[in-house]
């Protein structure tokens, strides 16, 4: 099926390949959000956790940026 | 009380006395009248012209002692004049002094309190410029510290973060994206 230029992706970074149950409650997540189409990428510098971009919304909820917030608030 | 022979005999004696030396009455007046000519003449050339003298040089004697006198009284005004002066000066050099110790006095005062000020702006901006170098020392302590500790946690975690810790992550993220969502 070929993606329409208006479809709005769920652009999805994991530390690591999820089980079924957190893949649905992201599909879930994102579907919510209006986004018919998700690309999953796993990166292992962000050390856990997971971050979407959806358009120009970032959800970070990786164990790096909680690091990096804790590190800005020591200083 | 002369008797009348006796005054005969001195008469007789003086009228032979003038016989013997021959001297006559006409001779006598012709003498006096030389006489009294010469008396004329000596009061009209020498006396009345050395009386003149006499007299001008006591005017004169007398100007130069008024001269003398005016100018003795002048010298001593002028004196007390001067001594006034002098003395008028010698106050106002005095005054002249000590207004200038004073002034100097000021000087030296303000000179010592513009050196305090200085010297106190001087310790307080040292004093400021030590205390924010030990904050921005402190502070990039503080920074070292925070970003050794958190490469440490990146590495420890990075090692011990496991599937069922990552699962809990991934799950509070979604629920808190979620009910932030709601609260809007």
């Amino acid at each position: 099926m070929k993606r329409q230029d208006n479809d709005l992706v769920a652009r999805i970074t994991l530390s690591e390949r999820p089980d079924d149950e957190t893949l649905r409650k992201i599909v879930e997540f994102v579907k919510k959000r209006g986004c018919t189409n998700t690309e999953y990428s796993i990166d292992p510098n962000i050390l856990g956790g997971i971050v979407i971009q959806i358009g120009d919304v970032v959800y970070d909820g990786s164990l790096r940026s909680r690091l990096e917030r804790i590190r800005q608030s020591v200083q | 009380m002369f008797d009348f022979s006796m005054q005969t005999m001195i008469l007789s004696g003086i009228t032979d006395m003038f016989e013997r030396l021959n001297i006559t009455w006409q001779g006598i007046v012709l003498h006096l009248i030389a006489l009294i000519i010469l008396t004329v003449g000596l009061y009209l050339l020498l006396f009345k012209p050395v009386k003149k003298m006499i007299r001008e040089r006591q005017e004169k004697v007398k100007k130069i002692e008024k001269e003398n006198a005016d100018l003795n009284e002048e010298v001593k005004k002028l004196k007390n004049s001067t001594e006034e002066t002098l003395a008028e000066a010698k106050k106002e050099a005095a005054a002249i002094h000590d207004n200038a110790v004073k002034v100097a006095g000021r000087k030296a005062d303000d000179i010592m309190a513009d050196a305090k000020r200085r010297a106190k702006a001087l310790v307080d901006r040292t004093e400021a410029e030590m205390a924010e170098e030990r904050r921005k020392l402190e502070a990039e302590i503080e920074r070292q510290i925070a970003d050794v500790s958190v490469s440490v946690a990146e590495k420890v975690l990075g090692r011990t973060v496991s599937r069922e810790d990552n699962k809990k992550l991934i799950d509070e993220s979604l629920k808190e994206w979620s009910e932030d969502e709601k609260t809007r």
